[in-house]
């Protein structure tokens, strides 16, 4: 892995004193790839919105994070071409995610978005087939994704199976994530048997790819911890109680390029209304 | 129209391509059966192989990822 890691930088173009721990590695979807290499063309103060794209695009110009393509997001960029400005996007702060096996890749990405399809409760209306196969793509690589259309994307799969989307007082219950064992394992474990365990996990992986960063933001949408920062979320790790013992049971996939990540660090500034 | 107007401009354009792409897509799957999605995902994943050759982007595998 840690070959792996250092080749990544290289081709990636990062800094080989970046320490591992410091490069996240996170899925974006398409509309945050457009306004990422859209809108920094020049040097202006820029606040709101387009302000918190740029401190993420500041971050990964500092290689503190790298953003992934998945292929679906790369296919629907590309169906009238790419502009000289997401291609030189591109090269600079992302990598393409390029399925190893592409028939066993595409079978599971479709069950997956089935899956995420059916589970019905992304949003009132039905979940776009794009929306489910982007999740379904990152989740398969181990990725979160990054988007300023949450609505579409986050479901919570709760410990007897259920679906639910957070409401806005509860994002503080999701972010910042810094203690994974209340929030993934239920208060029922230590009756389950070996199996329903293994369920569990399995179901928790296929929907972690939902742990979103919203760069989205505003008095209806805020997505902000209790000091009232907007925040990434921090994927699992391979240190937690759920990472570790499903490392052994061989179910779990830990990401190790955001081992320790810790949310702090993108340092992101609290959105007030009327900074645009 | 200043600078950050035009921006604006062409990225909502950018987007409203991108977005009637994805509406023809979602056509299309939903008349299409399983082995139909997947051959249709494996055709996309190679022609994205093509695109990354083209411009030599940098690529990660799922397996290097995890």
């Amino acid at each position: 892995m840690k070959d792996n890691f250092y080749n990544l930088k290289q081709k990636a173009h990062i800094s080989p004193d970046i320490k591992r721990d410091d490069c996240q590695l996170v899925a974006i979807d398409t509309n945050v790839f457009i306004d990422m290499s859209h809108h920094m063309r020049d040097n202006k103060k820029v606040t709101g919105f387009y302000g918190k794209i740029r401190e993420i695009r500041l971050k990964a110009e500092q290689g503190q994070i790298r953003f992934v393509i998945t292929p679906s997001v790369l296919s629907e960029l590309a169906v009238h071409g790419l502009s000289p400005i997401e291609v030189e996007f591109i090269k600079k702060y992302c990598v393409i995610l390029e399925p190893k096996d592409k028939q066993a890749f595409a079978k599971e990405a479709v069950s997956l978005s089935r899956e995420y399809i059916r589970s019905g409760a992304m949003k009132p209306s039905k979940t776009p087939w794009g929306d489910a196969l982007i999740m379904a793509e990152s989740t398969i690589a181990g990725l979160n994704i990054l988007t300023n259309n949450y609505k579409d994307f986050v479901v919570y799969k709760d410990e007897h199976g259920g679906s639910k989307r957070y409401k806005h007082d509860k994002y503080d219950d999701i972010v910042p994530r810094t203690n994974y064992k209340d929030d993934y394992i239920p208060e029922n474990l230590t009756h389950m048997n070996e199996n329903e365990l293994v369920s569990y996990l399995k179901l928790k992986k296929r929907f972690r790819a939902l742990d979103i960063g919203r760069v989205n933001y505003g008095m209806n949408y805020g997505y902000k911890n209790k000091n009232g920062y907007t925040v990434i979320p921090m994927p699992f790790t391979t240190t937690d109680y759920i990472g570790k013992r499903s490392e052994k049971e061989g179910l779990w996939r830990t990401n190790q390029f955001v081992t320790n990540f810790n949310s702090s660090k993108l340092d992101l500034v609290p959105y007030e209304m009327g900074q645009e | 129209m200043e600078e950050k107007d035009l921006i604006e401009q062409s990225i909502e354009k950018r987007k409203a391509e991108i977005q009637d792409f994805k509406q023809q897509q979602e056509l299309l799957f939903e008349s299409m059966t399983e082995d139909e999605k997947i051959e249709y995902l494996v055709n996309t994943y190679t022609n994205n192989s093509k695109l990354i050759k083209k411009y030599g982007f940098s690529t990660i595998s799922e397996d290097e990822v995890k």
